[in-house]
């Protein structure tokens, strides 16, 4: 059990105030209003009326709301495990500093780093059923083609790859970055052992990123869950919402038709289960560290 | 060293794998760079063109010409950098503390930060453009913040909520924590109080850290789109996305000169990234705790 | 200590310098509108400019928020925290909703001694109309027309059509399949997806249905509704490929023979020089009745405005003749003053058709209900696209009962 001392308390209040005064102002006090107004019809302009669960109450009835929340999950958990994984296996190819790797690693940032504008026009153009590169290519292997942006069954499934497209640089990164602090000791030691480069990989780089594999799981679950650009811009939810999120959803009651209560009821809901979520991802990690601290 | 068969092996599928991602990767930005030096009649040809049929470099000073693009990258660079170097400043410190400090409520606090990450900026958008005009004393406001136009429409606006990302304080964290407890014994030695055992030991080693961060936040920010929408009105205030979206109107979608104006929009991360590369130089770390 | 100190004090300094406002003119009115195109941004610096020169006290800030629900994101937040625009540029959607909350402020006082007030259009002005009471005059009309390529017309000897009937069979002797049996050239395109599919409306207006009942509430079912869902689920698999009317139309990229398109997109295809002498407009088949749908664009006054005299100053000389003309002029649009009806035909030869549309056109339903009204429309036509409707009764009731349930709920 870690004793408190005053000397670090003290510092340790003092070095966070900073942060915690924006995280305060600009984290917190949002979030607290948004519960508030779940609980209300505010419509943006009159003032906010109380009208206890009526919110939560119709999101039990709302089918469309029911699709954005099973399309969030489903596409918060694949595409984090495909990044995780992807990432990883990106960051240990390209861990080394030759001149060809440098440039590989700036291509692979190249999604990350151009806007969802411009990513979901190129993406359009090639998931285009007539016209589009996918397909074309298809043809030319003789293989079905597929509609895929206007089938309800596969639309989904477009958005998740072009996520993970979109993300694997920022994976690649962040394991990078902690792979750097992998002791060349370590590595020394397991190459006396005899290992392979791929045994070093799994016993040696893996378990000392552990800190860094959880935050990239971690974030990438919780960007995931937040998904609303992409969908906004390439296909606005459609086809019959086969592509909406719970964010989506909140933008469209929220701003486009006014009803700020009802998309409050749907943040809180969705703060409920990314928390669930966390929660899971916590335990697992901690049961893995041996019963350390996350 | 000897090669061993399973070492070639994982070699060569390493070597397949990034060639797979390479063409993943490069593909769409090869189309970018294609498009934006075609025609309008050429994108609009009934099958995408790989290759233009004489290259239009004149696309890329036509896209910068209508509007003011140098203020609009002024206006993005100055809200970018001034963010991204507060936000390092103060999210490694306070990873550093959530890392190695031991306090009360620490796990509490903590867990609070992590709730931070977990709410979508489009639900919480409308309170803080709310707070933001009401901050006291500031563009007119009296002590109260009222009467006034708050921080609406200035670089301060545009730079505050930003500030306070739970994400850097937890990326920081987590690299923290895996540096080794030798530290922190050999800063006690030397009599050192937390703050100087942040700035005088961590701080130099955090070159990964801080490298990747700072690209992240640099990306993140010079990327938002929502915020600078409602907080900003007229040109003198636009940033770069939203001036991107001028291609876009009713009439059509001028395809070349936006992907043209994206990728010299880009420019500034890509730099970044170019430079930032060195310090993903493997053992920093190492030899450093020895003896 | 120190250091933390230092910081905070840096952060202070920092925050002062940089919150500085603009400067102070003697009025200043903002101007938000809906639409971010470089050739109508062209006209409003061009009426913006000359303004100004002509009322030196007032100065306009200029902003424009590309197509899309942006508008309505920032329209709300800046309304919501009692700092809207002066002056607001947007279309009959935002009308029923924004007068109710307050966003819109009544302008029949200004109105009445108005001297454009018997020269604009009943319709354009009926749209800006709203519970008896004026609140914006529109400055562009949006219709949507028929757009057909004269050279495969001729090619196959087919005349326009100019009826349901007639435009099934042309569209079906049009379409070219390859040899999957998928359609590499689509006779007639009607969009799957998108953010406001009005194509449907055309068709419903063209065979006198309405979307409003005789009580102001919606009314999605009808016969005549019922006729068109018919009608398109026998057309489109066998004519159609699927896009999203967000994107660019098919008959743009020289996809497809005939469509319905947005007036306003039709511009950039008529301009392509490959295309030259090649698009054909008229004013959309119909069943029963001549109709089409036409959006609109009007001019506000925005409810946190102190100077209501200087607002509409703007405004009477946005509406005035030598700007409306000048308007055409540059950006291609039909005119909204019925005076000026003859020089605006006189600038191009489709322009009689593009104003007919103008003129048997309908806008999006002036109700409060409207934003609800444009979802269960989309998803009733995606289903029919999609082919998910096999009982267009039956979807109807459902789109009624949807449609309700969104209002109420």
């Amino acid at each position: 059990m870690e004793s408190y001392n005053r000397r670090d308390t003290r510092a340790a209040w003092l070095m966070l105030a900073p942060f915690l005064l924006f995280f305060a102002l600009f984290v917190i006090y949002p979030l607290v209003m948004t519960v508030y107004y779940s609980f209300t019809n505010y419509n943006m302009s009159a003032a906010p009326g109380w009208v206890g669960l009526k919110n939560y109450q119709r999101l039990l009835k709302d089918a469309v709301f029911h699709k954005a929340f099973l399309n969030t999950t489903v596409y918060a958990l694949v595409s984090t495990a495909a990044l995780a994984v992807l990432g990883f296996l990106a960051a240990a190819a390209l861990n080394r500093t030759t001149r060809s790797v440098k440039w590989i690693r700036m291509l692979m940032i190249f999604p990350y780093a151009t806007s969802w504008a411009a990513v979901s026009m190129i993406w359009l153009m090639m998931y285009d059923p007539t016209t589009g590169l996918i397909n074309k290519l298809l043809r030319l292997f003789a293989l079905p083609t597929r509609q895929w942006l206007f089938d309800e069954s596969l639309a989904l499934g477009c958005l998740i790859f072009v996520h993970v497209w979109k993300n694997i640089g920022y994976c690649m990164l962040i394991y990078l970055a902690g792979m750097q602090s992998v002791p060349q000791e370590l590595y020394e030691a397991a190459t006396v052992d005899g290992a392979s480069d791929f045994r070093k990989l799994i016993s040696v780089t893996l378990p000392t990123i552990r800190p860094v594999a959880f935050f990239v799981v971690t974030t990438t679950m919780l960007e995931a869950f937040k998904t609303f650009t992409q969908v906004h811009v390439m296909t606005g939810g459609d086809p019959l919402y086969a592509t909406t999120t719970i964010v989506h959803q909140i933008y469209q009651r929220g701003f486009t038709e006014f009803r700020m209560g009802y998309a409050s009821s749907m943040a809180v809901v969705l703060l409920v289960c990314v928390l669930i979520f966390t929660a899971a991802n916590s335990a697992i990690n901690r049961a893995g560290n041996g019963g350390q601290g996350a | 060293m000897k090669r061993t068969g399973a070492d070639r092996r994982f070699r060569a599928v390493n070597i397949v794998f990034i060639a797979l991602l390479c063409l993943l990767m490069g593909f769409p930005l090869y189309m970018t760079v294609s498009i934006s030096l075609q025609t309008m009649s050429e994108v609009y040809a009934s099958s995408p063109k790989l290759l233009p049929a004489a290259p239009q470099w004149g696309n890329y000073p036509l896209s910068m010409s209508t509007g003011s693009w140098g203020r609009y990258f002024y206006n993005s660079l100055l809200v970018t950098l001034i963010t991204t170097a507060i936000s390092l400043a103060i999210n490694s410190m306070s990873g550093f503390v959530f890392a190695r400090i031991p306090f009360r409520g620490k796990g509490a606090l903590f867990a609070l930060v992590l709730l931070g990450m977990m709410i979508p900026p489009e639900v919480t958008l409308f309170s803080v453009f709310k707070l933001v005009r009401s901050i006291p004393f500031a563009g007119g406001n009296n002590w109260l913040g009222q009467g006034g136009r708050g921080l609406m429409n200035t670089y301060a606006g545009l730079i505050l909520p930003y500030i306070a990302g739970s994400f850097g304080v937890f990326l920081c964290r987590q690299f923290y924590l895996g540096f080794p407890r030798e530290l922190d014994d050999a800063a006690r030695i030397d009599g050192c109080g937390r703050l100087a055992q942040f700035v005088r030991i961590y701080l130099p080693l955090s070159g990964p850290v801080l490298a990747s961060l700072g690209i992240l936040k640099f990306t993140g920010t010079w990327n938002e789109y929502t915020w600078p929408l409602v907080l900003t009105s007229g040109d003198a205030m636009k940033t770069v996305q939203l001036a991107l979206t001028s291609f876009r109107s009713e009439t059509e979608i001028l395809w070349n000169q936006m992907m043209a104006a994206t990728l010299v929009s880009g420019l500034p991360i890509y730099l970044l990234f170019f430079f930032a590369q060195k310090y993903f130089v493997s053992g920093l770390l190492a030899g450093s705790v020895k003896g | 200590m120190k250091k933390v100190l230092c910081l905070a004090l840096a952060l202070c300094l920092a925050l002062a310098g940089l919150s500085a406002v603009a400067a102070s003119d003697p009025i200043e009115l903002s101007f938000t509108r809906i639409g971010s195109d470089p050739a109508e941004r062209a006209y409003w610096d061009w009426v913006i400019e000359r303004f100004e020169a002509e009322n030196p006290g007032i100065k306009i800030v200029y902003d424009e928020v590309e197509i899309g629900d942006s508008i309505d994101n920032k329209l709300n937040v800046q309304f919501a925290a009692g700092d809207g625009p002066d002056i607001i540029g947007h279309g009959i959607l935002s009308v029923a909703q924004r007068v109710e909350l307050g966003h819109y402020q009544p302008i029949d006082e200004y109105f009445e001694t108005w001297e454009g007030k018997d020269d604009i259009m009943p319709s354009v002005l009926a749209n800006g109309t709203y519970n008896g009471h004026v609140y914006g005059l529109g400055y562009s009309t949006t219709p949507y027309v028929f757009a057909y390529r004269i050279d495969v017309l001729e090619e196959a000897g087919l005349s326009v059509p100019a009826t349901w009937d007639e435009l099934a069979e042309t569209a079906r002797a049009l379409t070219e399949k390859n040899e999957n049996g998928e359609i590499t050239f689509s006779g007639f395109c009607f969009p799957s997806t998108g953010g406001n599919l009005v194509e449907m409306d055309v068709f419903v207006y063209g065979n006198g249905g309405s979307y409003i009942a005789e009580d102001g509430g919606p009314l999605m079912t009808g016969a005549e509704k019922e006729e068109v869902i018919g009608y398109l689920n026998d057309l489109l698999p066998d004519v159609n490929i699927p896009y999203s009317n967000g994107e660019t139309n098919p008959f743009a990229k020289g996809l497809a023979a005939m469509t319905l398109m947005n007036n306003a997109a039709l511009t950039s295809v008529i301009n392509n020089p490959d295309y030259e002498g090649k698009i054909g407009l008229a004013v959309p088949p119909h069943n029963t009745t001549v109709g089409t749908f036409c959006g609109c664009n009007m001019l506000f006054i925005g409810r946190d405005c102190a100077d209501k005299d200087a607002a509409w100053k703007y405004i009477e000389f946005a509406m005035s003749r030598e700007s409306t003309l000048k308007r055409s002029e540059i950006v291609n649009i039909p005119v909204t003053l019925q005076s000026l009806v003859e020089d605006y035909q006189a600038m191009d030869p489709w322009n009689a058709v593009r104003a007919e549309c103008v003129a048997v056109g309908t806008g999006m339903p002036r109700t409060l209900w409207s934003t609800q009204f444009q979802k269960i429309r989309n998803e009733l036509v995606q289903n029919v696209v999609l082919g998910n409707v096999t009982d267009p009764a039956a979807a109807l009731e459902k789109a009624q009962d949807d449609l309700l349930f969104e209002i109420d709920g």
